[in-house]
């Protein structure tokens, strides 16, 4: 663009802003150049003509003249080739349609699936993948190995994507580590040390410990929580020490870690006070025993005094929760790091046979929970079936514990799951059935989608109907291929948004097989 | 004074243009059904929950019985009354018929055996159609015997040549009063200033335009409209308003020269007032074959009406031409071409000095996919071919970009594309998929596709891969 024409608009805009009336056109230059003779001809009778009729000319002229600006930066790092193949053009409607909002209940099952199948996400609809897992941890576990090297690119680029790049399958040497450990930020490095740990625990420990003391008091505690990862007697010693840490949260999260340790000094200490005030028995044989074929455990309950500076040490939390005597929390808190096997070993008894004694008795709203605190810590399977059968009246809930049924189906095998939730199907209430149901977090079995389906009245008529409104949201669990064998049968009852949802997780199911 | 040619004037070009548009391809389709793929069914809906909707319905499970005779598909929906809904589609126009008491058009259920049918062949069984699929396509087939015969009859009917010649001079002469009106408006705008002009309240660009609608000059009314939304923006707007202005003079001028025009311009300067022609008169005047690549597709909404402009290149002419089409309300829009698929076709252009415009004729092939398509090999080739088509029509509003190899760089606070020079054209502000592009291209050169508008360009779609991805603005 030449500077003349630039002169020359620039002045016909002020003449413009102003008005004609105030300041006229500028003259343009005789320099019998092209612009200055278009110029010339589209002058006219007064000067808001020769205005507009010039700043016709010039509008073209400067249009057509407007070269591209260069950008001298050189260029930035391109991602690396894909390895994976990418999901099916089906398969990639569908993931779509749930990052738009609809059916994104099935968006999990999708990323399962597709991570399963060895597909990685086309890229153009990483951003929107990786937004919304910025929003949800439950999209994040499949997602390292789904985005490839277009996601982990575009995670290298913003730091809240990065945990896009934690866990991903790309192994990094020691040095590296230890680089991304001295160089990331607050925010980073907890995701990068369970990074580590998921390869090496020691190393991953060796890494913090190395750091330890020069930590900024307020991230210990999250760096200490990173060693979730790979936890194991090993890291007794360094989580016992930060017992006595100046933060409380640090203190709280060793404490939290240490509760699910069996061996560790904390779950002996807290053995120790409970056997104090919960005293478990095989009983004595009575009549009624004798009548029953076995002897009934005695469960017998004192409650803590007092809570002093050991117990507080150990992670225990002195105030109760709104509602509850500070002495019986104490207990519960007590109760929940001990391992339950203790207390069947103690009765000799299998762990339904004491929940029922314990059942009879006034404790039982203290007991029952912190049973299924300690279940879910120490991972007991034979404790967690028989709570999960035994329903919560109060539920008190422990922090940092997730003591749900769903937590303790999740300890179940599969099939022993399914057989808890198949015998609820069969004889437990509807509301103590769809409790339950509600809390599989498993993709359900075609018999047990048989069971409901049948229960709820799907497949014959009568039913439950109290179990209908349930039917949204158990869809997503249900198994679709079962679902839309089953209802060939009756199709007049399949309608409705979770008869839609079935159809669309069928689809992206088979769309995803390879 | 003027070349006899048939203009037709009214106010509101696009319904009636609506209306004719799926009379060529019916009559003229000389192949069988085109093949439909999802995408193409979907953009039929007309709204993202009847997408929903009818995607959910495309499984076989939802269908008491479905079949096909190859063009016309049919099946019984369950739905939620006591009666399965019937469900009739042709495949070839396309039109459809349910007995829902739905009134979206095409409703879910029409939509989800589209869909079925779109999801592969043999997805429905070719079967004899029943009584009630057979009934509608008879009745269908004696409705557009009926129209054929009226417009045979039309065609026969003598042009009153004299009575037309009257109308076409009458409308001149308005539209000469109504640009001598805003000759003196405009003069009277830069006279008192553009500052003091923006303190205007919209009641006044409006006035103008709608004058400029009675003298029946709609484009310009158009362009007059634009300058109160440029009065009512940010940073720049002086300088923008004065092009506007100085276009607007332009084409003002040209009408009073237009009889020293070249032919072509006058067909544009007249298309830039406001006449139109009939889609029936463009074909008719011939039309080009060629394999047309669907690069790139907008939808605005312009006064209750939805417009839809789709960008086709000739992979053999390597023309461009511009498709549009018009919906009122839920109509569907029409879905001949669909972004990411070639397909043997003809178009015919509105003529012009540079023409873009077209208008679809018969299609010889179904759609295929497209897995490249020729581009500019550098910004400055880019540019330097819209300066050659603003020297032959100046009033070209968005121009076309096929660009070969770009790369998405972050410019400031916006986006641009970087050529292998280092050359950047900026992409326009309004443009949201811009993560999108960034994670499709994962910094190395990909094709793309946009509208260029003098100053920014506007993805419509991209190919990276071989695999082409939409970037249009509207959902999908």
């Amino acid at each position: 663009m030449s500077a003349a024409a630039d002169r020359h608009w620039a002045g016909l805009l002020h003449a413009a802003l102003l008005g004609t009336g105030r300041q006229p056109p500028p003259a343009a230059a005789q320099d019998g150049s092209a612009l200055a003779c278009a110029l010339a001809a589209a002058a006219g009778p007064t000067p808001e003509d020769t205005l507009l009729a010039q700043a016709a000319v010039l509008a073209a002229w400067r249009r057509a003249a407007r070269a591209p600006a260069r950008d001298e930066r050189p260029p930035a790092a391109s991602a690396e080739e894909e390895t994976a193949p990418l999901c099916p053009p089906a398969a990639r409607r569908h993931l779509a349609t749930m990052l738009g909002g609809t059916f994104a209940q099935a968006l999990p099952e999708w990323l399962e699936a597709a991570a399963r199948a060895g597909f990685i996400v086309p890229p153009e609809l990483l951003p929107a993948l990786l937004h919304a897992a910025f929003n949800d941890d439950g999209l994040r576990p499949h997602l390292a190995s789904l985005v490839g090297a277009r996601g982990r690119w575009l995670a290298a680029q913003r730091q809240e994507w990065a945990f896009a790049i934690a866990g991903g399958e790309r192994e990094s040497g020691e040095a590296e580590e230890r680089d991304g450990w001295e160089v990331l930020g607050p925010a980073a490095r907890p995701a990068l040390l369970a990074r580590v740990r998921g390869r090496s625990p020691a190393r991953g420990r060796a890494l913090l410990e190395s750091t330890w003391a020069q930590e900024a008091p307020r991230e210990r505690a999250a760096l200490l929580a990173a060693l979730e990862t790979g936890l194991s007697m090993d890291d007794e010693p360094f989580l016992e020490a930060a017992l006595d840490d100046r933060r409380k949260d640090v203190r709280a999260a060793a404490a939290q870690l240490l509760s699910r340790l069996s061996g560790s000094r904390l779950v002996a200490r807290m053995t120790e006070r409970a056997r104090g005030w919960l005293a478990v028995s095989p009983g004595k044989a009575g009549l009624l025993a004798r009548v029953s074929g076995g002897a009934t455990p005695v469960v017998d309950v004192r409650l803590p005094d007092a809570c002093d500076a050991a117990m507080e040490r150990d992670g225990i939390v002195p105030k109760p929760p709104y509602g509850m005597g500070e002495r019986a929390w104490w207990l519960l808190q007590v109760v929940a790091a001990v391992p339950p096997g203790t207390w069947s070993a103690a009765a000799g008894t299998a762990p339904g046979e004491l929940l029922a004694a314990a059942g009879r008795g006034e404790w039982r709203d203290i007991l029952v929970p912190a049973w299924r605190a300690a279940a879910v810590r120490h991972a007991d399977a034979a404790w967690a079936e028989a709570l999960v059968a035994s329903p919560l009246r109060r539920p008190w809930t422990l922090p940092g514990v997730d003591g749900s049924a769903g937590a303790l189906l999740d300890l179940l095998p599969a099939e022993r799951a399914e057989a808890v939730a198949l015998a609820a199907v069969a004889d437990r209430d509807a509301a103590e059935a769809s409790a339950l149901l509600s809390s599989i977090r498993r993709q359900w079995s075609p018999e047990l989608t048989r069971a409901v389906l049948d229960r709820i009245g799907i497949l014959s008529f009568g039913g439950d109907h109290a179990l209908r409104p349930l039917l949204a949201s158990l869809a997503p669990r249900m198994h679709p291929a079962a679902v839309l064998d089953a209802v060939a049968v009756r199709p007049q009852a399949f309608t409705g948004a979770w008869a839609e949802l079935l159809h669309h997780r069928h689809a992206m199911l088979e769309a995803l097989k390879r | 004074m003027l070349p006899r040619r048939h203009y037709f004037s009214h106010h509101d070009p696009p319904t009636s243009l609506a209306r004719v548009a799926p009379i060529p391809q019916l009559l003229r389709m000389t192949e069988p059904a085109p093949a439909w793929t999802p995408e193409g069914v979907l953009a039929l809906a007309p709204d993202p929950s009847a997408a929903r909707a009818g995607q959910g319905l495309a499984g076989a499970g939802n269908w008491v019985s479905a079949g096909t005779d190859g063009r016309t598909l049919w099946g019984e929906c369950r739905g939620s009354g006591s009666q399965p809904y019937q469900v009739r589609v042709d495949t070839l126009e396309p039109a459809w018929r349910c007995s829902c008491p739905s009134r979206k058009l095409p409703c879910k259920h029409a939509l989800g055996l589209f869909l079925r049918h779109a999801a592969g062949a043999g997805a429905l069984p070719t079967a004899e159609p029943p009584p009630w699929v057979a009934e509608w396509i008879a009745q269908r087939e004696a409705r557009s015997e009926k129209r054929e015969a009226r417009a045979a009859e039309a065609a026969a009917k003598p042009v009153d040549a004299a009575a037309q010649a009257r109308r076409g001079a009458r409308r001149e002469e308005r539209v000469s009063a109504g640009l001598d009106e805003l000759e003196l408006w405009t003069a009277d705008l830069v006279r008192q200033g553009l500052a003091s002009a923006r303190t205007r309240p919209a009641a006044f660009w409006e006035g103008m335009a709608a004058r400029l609608v009675d003298a029946q000059a709609p484009g310009v009314a158009r362009l007059v409209r634009g300058l109160g939304s440029l009065a009512a923006g940010g940073d720049g707007w002086d300088e923008r308003m004065l092009e506007a202005l100085g276009r607007i003079r332009l084409l003002v001028t040209a009408w009073r020269r237009i009889d020293a025009l070249p032919a072509p311009l006058r067909d544009d300067v007249r298309a830039a007032l406001g006449w139109t022609l009939k889609q029936e008169e463009v074909l008719a005047a011939g039309t080009v074959r060629d394999r047309w690549q669907a690069l790139g597709r907008r939808v605005d909404d312009e006064d209750r009406l939805r417009v839809q402009r789709t960008w086709l290149r000739g992979r053999d002419t390597g023309r461009d031409a511009l498709v549009l089409a018009f919906a009122a309300g839920r109509e569907p829009l029409d879905a001949s071409f669909i972004p990411g698929t070639e397909v043997d076709a003809e178009v015919a252009f509105y003529p012009g000095a540079l023409p873009l415009r077209a208008v679809a004729g018969p299609r010889h092939a179904a759609p295929a996919p497209l897995a490249s398509f020729p581009g500019y090999a550098s910004a400055d080739d880019a540019v330097a071919a819209y300066a050659a088509a603003l020297a032959a029509q100046p009033w070209i509003e968005a121009f076309p970009f096929p660009l070969s190899a770009v790369v998405p760089v972050r410019d400031g606070g916006g986006w641009a594309v970087r050529d292998t020079d280092g050359a950047v054209l900026p992409l326009a502000g309004r443009f949201a998929r811009a993560a999108e592009l960034h994670a499709l291209a994962g910094g190395r050169p990909l094709a793309l596709f946009g509208e260029w508008d003098g100053d920014r360009l506007l993805p419509l779609g991209a190919l990276a891969g071989g695999r082409f991805v939409s970037l249009s603005p509207s959902a999908e």
